[in-house]
């Protein structure tokens, strides 16, 4: 009954405020009325009665007050004042709003932007389900890490079933297009029919692989990406059933696959099945190319995993291999964006630093507020506010900035996502899993309300201990407790920045020497063409040849062309050859096969590229099918086997015949510029066997090197093509594929910077706040000093000083922390230490200028200062 | 009249004020009154603490008011007991003799 009754009241109270403020005001001025009355009849005058009963109510605001305490719905009403007056107050002062606003929404925006990022990439991984189950096998042979599967190979682990439920395996494959509209080169994969059960995803439209579909014969189906099917089929679902021609041969669409599915890569354009029993595979069961992925069967742990890998492949190898191999299992995560975990952690490390910055500033900049305000909080006190309302009331303002700084931030994270995928998306295919998800947004819910409570709570207790008497005579002094929390927080502020800008500086000069290591080749003015040659019209070396011939003589006559050449597997092309050797004469130990990068390359190609030649020649024409068997070796092979001696005249040989080494070239880094050069055998296009040739070479990379290479590029297409219409061209210059290839560097280096430039920004308008502040304090002791003889330059020295001393401590504090933390840049950093002494000098030194700067205004305005109005300030 | 101001706890004057109104409605000055009056003036009720106790029971449904006219022809707000109110103050009034039992043969023992 009591509930009932309390619900309906309670009701009454938040809907009919009005009537029920109306009634309590008529009740109590009718006590009034009647105490009075009661006082007259006593015998006392009107007047004196009223006052008298006025004196006994104890004041009229008061009781009304004491009897909205305890009303039903007060603390919600009350709330709702805050809010509403909190609001007010916060429009009527702008520009403070809308700085708290924009820094709050700059410091929660970067955060939730890292960490979502950091959550989709790192924490959810693939995006398949169950997809900490999913491992791929490698292998490490001496010489050489991380190597591929042979066709045979797989199909020995395929039959040990203990660890994984099912093992698939792929190649990247090119598909020449030719029914819809131009030929064009689309990169596909050739997979086992397992691969998607593996993975865990069927087709959006039609269906997956059937086991049958990996037999000869069968093999002639393909599932489109949903760009392809998009792109060259304008999402007809119609495209199912119809044949299309790839690489000449006429396949069936038999599925579409969902937009986000980007296995093993977002360059996957389609899928056909590899016929693992099929002649392509059957011709080299050795040559390896395959990538294993495997998914575990339920109950078999990571460690379980190892150890039956370590044991399987004992069992695994060929009676006749004497090479020694050592399998083992990366999980598809750690695959898939093990490279990234540092960098992107790092990246989180300083966002939250910047965070930290923004509340740090915010909070500063609410004190100084609260300050402004004493006047008014101490007549709200005296009009009867606790200072448990006042304390209420405050906070809900904070609270009301932090909402404001949030809602903003979660723009700033969503627009600024987009943004990162627009421009690194290419280059950085995992940003593309990135997306905003329920745990974003319980994350910025998180760190605003943090954030409100962090700058909040301190002005709050405060201010909220205004005493009248200073507050109403219109003193604006602050506390001393007031004005070393403003300076603690600069000092954090500081400390943090440096800590932040130092991180950056490292990363920016690793970047920088990065940039500027030396590829072993001249890359600029370089174009290259990139030509797939199709199985169906270059069916063997012969036709392999004849257009090497051809295309290379119409290439070196075209205007402007300084040198030309073409070779197999272009450096950052992303290819690459690996195949064993021998040398004569030093045959390689028990179990070790020597193992260097093989590079099919034409008379013309060092000119162009630009490698230097150390010793003996390049090759010439004469280096024909009929002529001695001859290769090239890089320095680093030759100093390996002839350390003391020339290497010219020594034979060497990759298949049957034994070369004769001619020349020796510089090192070339071949894949990336922060890794070391690998051994490199060159040999002639004309000598390489031809049962090798017409499978490595499939892609012939023209290298010209011009005078002018952008009308070289236009018409080194025209050449090409007028050799075979149907020819697929790409070009880029040399130097693209380099800008390429340290695409992620760049990314994250520019993001620190972004975070860097700031939290510097905030950190000073730190130091120019207090400052400034600090000016306006000592107005009237500055022109007491003017008065009595200061100069304007000793005032102005006097207010840097104490800038200084304000930013010396923060600086050396962060330059200490970031001694510490500095390690934990230890694997993204390039060619420096992680105590890099010009960074750890230079970047103070800036800050300690800056801070100067910062403090400047200020003090150039306290010159400025008149001793006279001065004077009159309180 | 001499007061005597003794702390009262919120409980005592939920009782004092559901007795006063047992016999009759009164409006807020009225039931000061009648509270000192029983209490033979032991107890002065401030509005400061009466209204809002006055308001707090009403809203937990033991009194219901209504506006009337007072003795001098002025409007005032007169409250009286529910149902509800008169089970609270039967049960209030036996918790409180069983209280004070208790207490006053705590207080005679040796």
């Amino acid at each position: 009954m009591s509930l009932f009754s309390r619900i309906a009241s309670l009701c009454r109270n938040l809907i009919r405020k009005g009537k029920v403020e109306q009634e309590l005001s008529d009740e109590v001025s009718s006590y009034v009325d009647l105490a009075t009355r009661a006082k007259i009849k006593e015998g006392l005058t009107e007047r004196d009665a009223r006052r008298e009963a006025l004196v006994d109510l104890g004041g009229v605001e008061q009781v009304k007050e004491q009897v909205r305490e305890v009303r039903l719905g007060h603390f919600l009403d009350t709330r709702w004042q805050d809010l509403r007056f909190g609001l007010r107050t916060l429009r009527k002062a702008p520009i403070f709003s809308l700085t708290v606003a924009l820094v709050l929404a700059l410091g929660i925006g970067s955060t939730a932007l890292m960490f979502t990022i950091v959550n989709s990439v790192l924490v959810q991984g693939p995006p398949y389900p169950q997809a900490d189950r999913l491992y791929m096998l490698w292998q490490n042979i001496p010489q050489e890490d991380h190597v591929t599967f042979s066709a045979r190979e797989f199909n020995a682990w395929k039959k040990q079933t203990e660890v994984f439920e099912t093992l698939s395996t792929y190649m990247g494959n090119g598909f020449a297009l030719s029914s819809a509209g131009d030929p064009e080169l689309l990169f596909g994969y050739l997979v086992t029919p397992s691969l998607f059960r593996t993975l865990g995803t069927n087709a959006a439209l039609g269906r997956v692989f059937l086991d049958e579909e990996g037999e000869v014969g069968k093999d002639h189906v393909v599932i489109l990406s949903h760009s392809v099917w998009r792109d060259k089929f304008a999402q007809r679902p119609d495209v199912l059933g119809r044949p299309i021609v790839l690489n000449g041969e006429p396949y069936t669409v038999v599925g579409v696959m969902p937009p986000e599915f980007d296995f093993p890569q977002a360059d996957a354009k389609l899928w056909a099945p590899a016929a693992l029993d099929g002649p392509f595979f059957q011709q080299h069961p050795d040559a390896h190319f395959l990538r294993v992925i495997g998914r575990l069967k339920s109950g078999v742990t990571p460690q379980r995993l190892q150890t039956e890998v370590d044991l399987l492949g004992k069992r695994v190898d060929a009676p006749d291999d004497e090479t020694s191999r050592h399998y083992y299992a990366v999980s598809l995560k750690e695959f898939a964006t093990g490279q990234l975990h540092n960098p992107l952690l790092v990246l989180l490390a300083a966002v939250g630093f910047l965070l930290l910055i923004a509340c740090a500033n915010v909070a500063n900049l609410m004190l100084a507020r609260a300050n402004a305000r004493q006047g008014e909080i101490a007549i709200r006190a005296a009009m009867g506010a606790s200072r448990r309302r006042l304390i209420a009331q405050l906070l809900t303002e904070a609270g009301v900035l932090a909402s404001i700084g949030g809602i903003a931030g979660l723009a700033i994270a969503v627009w600024g996502l987009d943004l990162l995928k627009l421009f690194g998306a290419e280059n950085i295919p995992e940003l593309a899993h990135a997306h905003l998800d329920r745990m974003a947004l319980s994350f910025v819910f998180l760190i605003s309300t943090a954030a409100g409570l962090v700058f909040g709570v301190g002005p709050a207790f405060t201010a909220s201990r205004t005493s009248f008497q200073t507050a109403l005579k219109g003193t604006t002094r602050s506390t001393t407790g007031a004005d070393r929390t403003r300076q603690a927080l600069v000092f954090i502020e500081v400390t943090l920045a440096a800590v932040l800008l130092i991180g950056c500086a490292l990363m920016m000069r690793s970047f920088l020497t990065l940039m500027q290591v030396d590829p072993g080749f001249r890359p600029e003015n370089v174009v290259t063409a990139n030509a797939g040659l199709m199985k169906e019209r270059y069916p063997d070396a012969a036709s392999i040849l004849r257009l090497y011939q051809t295309s290379l003589a119409s290439v070196r006559s075209l205007p402007g062309v300084q040198a030309a050449g073409t070779v197999t597997h272009l450096p950052f092309g992303g290819n690459d050859w690996g195949n064993g050797f021998e040398i004569e004469g030093q045959p390689a130990p028990a179990g070790v096969e020597y193992s260097a990068q093989m590079r099919p390359a034409s008379p013309g190609y060092f000119p162009a590229l630009g490698i230097s030649l150390k010793q003996g020649r390049e090759f010439t024409e004469s280096d024909n099918e009929t002529a001695p068997g001859v290769a090239i070796v890089n320095e680093m092979l030759a100093k390996r086997f002839w350390p003391n001696e020339s290497p010219l005249g020594k034979k060497i040989r990759f298949h049957k015949d034994w070369l004769s080494i001619v020349g020796v070239s510089g090192n070339v880094k071949h894949s990336r510029l922060d890794a070391n050069s690998d051994a490199e055998i060159y040999v002639p296009y004309p000598q390489v066997p031809e049962d090798v040739m017409k499978f490595v070479g499939r892609d012939m990379n023209y290298v010209v090197r011009s005078a002018n290479p952008a009308s070289t590029a236009g018409e080194l297409r025209r050449a090409i093509r007028a050799l075979d219409p149907q020819m697929v061209v790409k070009i880029t210059t040399m130097q693209a594929l380099i800008h390429d290839s340290i695409a992620q560097p760049r990314f994250r280096t520019w993001l620190i910077g972004i975070f860097s430039i700031f939290a510097l920004t905030l950190a000073c308008l730190g130091i120019y706040g207090v400052i400034a502040y600090l000016v306006t304090q000592r107005y009237k002791e500055i022109g007491i000093r003017l008065a009595l003889g200061a100069t304007r330059s000793n005032i102005l020295q006097l207010i840097l000083a104490r800038t200084l001393k304000l930013t010396a401590a923060g600086i050396l504090a962060g330059l200490i922390a970031a001694f510490f933390l500095s390690r934990f840049l230890r694997t993204i950093l390039f060619g420096i230490t992680v105590h890099d002494p010009i960074t750890f000098v230079a970047v103070p030194a800036c800050l300690i200028a800056i801070a100067l700067l910062a403090g400047y205004l200020p003090a150039r305005r306290a010159t400025r200062v008149d001793p006279v109005t001065s004077l009159r300030y309180e | 009249m001499k007061e005597k101001k003794a702390d009262l706890l919120q409980g005592t004057l939920h009782l004092l004020i559901l007795k006063a109104l047992a016999a009759q409605a009164l409006h807020g000055l009225g039931v000061s009154n009648r509270i000192n009056q029983i209490t033979k003036g032991t107890f002065q009720v401030k509005p400061g603490s009466l209204f809002p106790a006055l308001h707090r029971m009403e809203e937990s449904g033991w009194l219901k008011s209504s506006w009337g006219d007072s003795e001098n022809n002025r409007r005032a707000k007169y409250y009286t007991l529910t149902k509800a109110g008169r089970r609270q103050l039967e049960a209030e009034t036996e918790d409180w003799l069983t209280i004070s039992v208790g207490i006053t043969s705590a207080l005679r023992a040796t």
